[in-house]
């Protein structure tokens, strides 16, 4: 393994490249049966060189980022660059990645959305954390397929931004399951009691799939259960209200069935605009 | 008319045939110097030698280069083949490495090169294998298709090996790492032939599990460890390790197919295998902490 500040600039490009794509010589000392990451010894570098160094080091990593906006890397070795970029806080980088998330011409590409996900994971890392419109506009360009990512950008603007925005974001139960892998993090950080109110809190806002979802999270991931929402604070929604009503009122007058939906909608309608009255 | 042999001689050839020992499986070994036939290649095979050293491993600091000459499933390689020992003297000679540096890049990478090149081991394909792994590499792993931070990766992680309930710990596992591969290379495991569940004998010790298994680029170190069992799928095969599997830095393994305790003390070595990796959708129990 050569010493990495001994390189031209052009050497050091070339052999970060390598390195970070498993490419010939650069990767031949990633100790694979450790599964060493291919970043952790140029990160390792980074973080030891002189001021030249990392000046040489970060240019060279935005030439290799530069290079890849035109010939995106295969995702996992991109992923690798990324996290040397995140860990490294190598903020020089984030014009560069700024320039490519707002372009979008990843997104068209074979595994567009993942690199485009990638960029915008770094950005975030690099503490870029842009508007919650701008998050909740990358959902739409990224189908929903990472929405811990979307709850992160929100999460980065405060726990109001995030949690009440969940019925956006979780949009089936496999979205609300890729959410709930950042709770043990955010229980770590700030403390059951406080994520598990929070959950129970955004619970009345999203389908009954999706709340399903969270309320059996906690006790299967040894959390416990959640607590069972205040009084004062459930609301139960207007959907849900109206199906009781028609069921009472069908149990009321003797019927053996309710009205479909459909026929009872004018007459709850109906209900509410003199109840209101 | 031939005379009728005397009955001394039948007992003389079966006498001989009794106390001659059966020949070995592979009856050719053809270390390094067998193919070092001129000044030069005899040359390259001491650099290789010079090269692979770790002084600081004081019980052999050749030992690298002795696993390498001296492997039996390396003899199975015939010496045109390009994973053969003679293979890698050509690579060097071709190279011309300019330094020592150089010279250990191009051995490592004829070492990723050609890896599984060691006997099929068909009859671990259905057995449940042992694993250890670490958690801020499987962490490193899971996290190149998700929006998770590293710290996020690994706290998931870390809940999810703790979770109590073993069978639920298993399906949150499954559920939550998916089927992503669970290492970008090839992966190790052992398999305990007289117990079904490889980890039966062993306490959930870090050191004794470390100190076992021979995974000494664990011995001493922070990382923190999980273990599990797993079953190979269908397409994925297993084989025994060879030196080129181990690595040119690797003075911890020992060839001949069995694990090597780093210490004497902690039980015998277990059969070993080296595949493709797998995920967590084949684990047959959960990862669990290795305990400090």
């Amino acid at each position: 393994m050569p010493q990495l500040d001994q390189l031209t600039f052009a050497q050091l490009r070339d052999w970060l490249s390598d390195r970070l794509q498993l490419r010939g010589l650069p990767a031949a000392t990633i100790n694979r049966r450790r599964d060493e990451p291919a970043y952790e010894f140029p990160l390792q570098t980074w973080d030891a060189g002189n001021d030249a160094f990392r000046r040489s080091f970060a240019r060279a990593v935005n030439q290799i980022l530069k290079d890849c906006t035109h010939n995106p890397w295969n995702p996992e070795h991109f992923h690798n660059l990324a996290a040397l970029i995140e860990e490294g806080s190598i903020d020089s980088a984030a014009p560069i990645l700024t320039e490519i998330a707002y372009a979008g011409t990843w997104l068209r590409r074979t595994n567009g959305r993942w690199l485009h996900m990638l960029v915008l994971r770094t950005l975030l890392a690099l503490g870029h954390n842009l508007t919650p419109k701008f998050w909740l506009d990358e959902n739409r360009r990224l189908h929903n397929e990472y929405p811990e990512l979307i709850f992160r950008g929100l999460l980065a603007h405060g726990f109001d931004e995030a949690f009440p925005r969940l019925n956006q974001i979780a949009q089936n139960p496999d979205s609300m399951r890729r959410i709930l892998n950042l709770f043990p993090s955010l229980i770590d950080t700030n403390g059951l009691d406080k994520i598990k109110q929070l959950a129970t809190d955004a619970i009345p806002s999203v389908p009954d799939n999706i709340a399903r979802e969270i309320e059996n999270w906690f006790p299967q991931w040894d959390y416990g259960t959640l607590p069972m929402p205040d009084a004062p604070h459930y609301r139960i929604p207007d959907e849900e209200m109206a199906e009781i009503i028609n069921q009472q009122a069908a149990r009321d007058r003797g019927w053996d069935h309710a009205l479909t939906p459909t026929r009872a909608a004018p007459i709850l309608k109906q209900a509410v605009v003199s109840s209101a009255a | 008319m031939l005379a009728r042999p005397p009955i001394w001689l039948f007992l003389l050839i079966f006498g001989f045939l009794l106390v001659t020992p059966a020949p070995p499986c592979y009856d050719f070994h053809m270390p390094f110097e067998d193919f070092a036939q001129t000044p030069e290649r005899r040359t390259i095979v001491e650099d290789i030698k010079r090269t692979t050293s770790n002084p600081n491993y004081t019980l052999n600091p050749y030992q690298t280069f002795d696993n390498m000459d001296s492997d039996p499933q390396l003899d199975r390689i015939q010496a045109h083949d390009p994973a053969s020992r003679s293979s890698l003297i050509d690579l060097l000679e071709d190279k011309a490495p300019a330094n020592d540096a150089e010279r250990l890049d191009h051995i490592s990478d004829f070492c990723h090169t050609h890896t599984q090149r060691g006997e099929p081991a068909n009859a671990v394909n259905s057995a449940t294998l042992g694993h250890v792994n670490n958690i801020a590499n499987l962490a490193n792993r899971v996290r190149a298709a998700t929006g998770e931070t590293p710290e996020q990766a690994r706290a998931r992680i870390r809940q999810l090996v703790r979770i109590s309930e073993p069978a639920q710990r298993l399906n949150s596992q499954k559920q939550s790492l998916g089927s992503a591969p669970l290492s970008p290379y090839q992966m190790w495991a052992f398999q305990d032939e007289e117990h079904a569940v490889p980890f039966e004998t062993f306490p959930d010790s870090r050191e004794a599990t470390v100190v076992r298994l021979g995974l000494g680029h664990y011995d001493n170190t922070g990382d923190e460890l999980v273990r599990w069992t797993h079953r190979l799928p269908s397409n994925i095969n297993p084989f025994k390790p060879t030196a080129w599997d181990a690595d040119a830095s690797d003075v911890y393994w020992r060839p001949g197919g069995k694990t090597h305790p780093l210490r004497p003390g902690f039980g015998d070595g277990l059969s070993e295998v080296v595949h493709d990796p797998i995920s967590a959708r084949d684990f047959v129990t959960p990862a669990a902490p290795l305990e400090v």
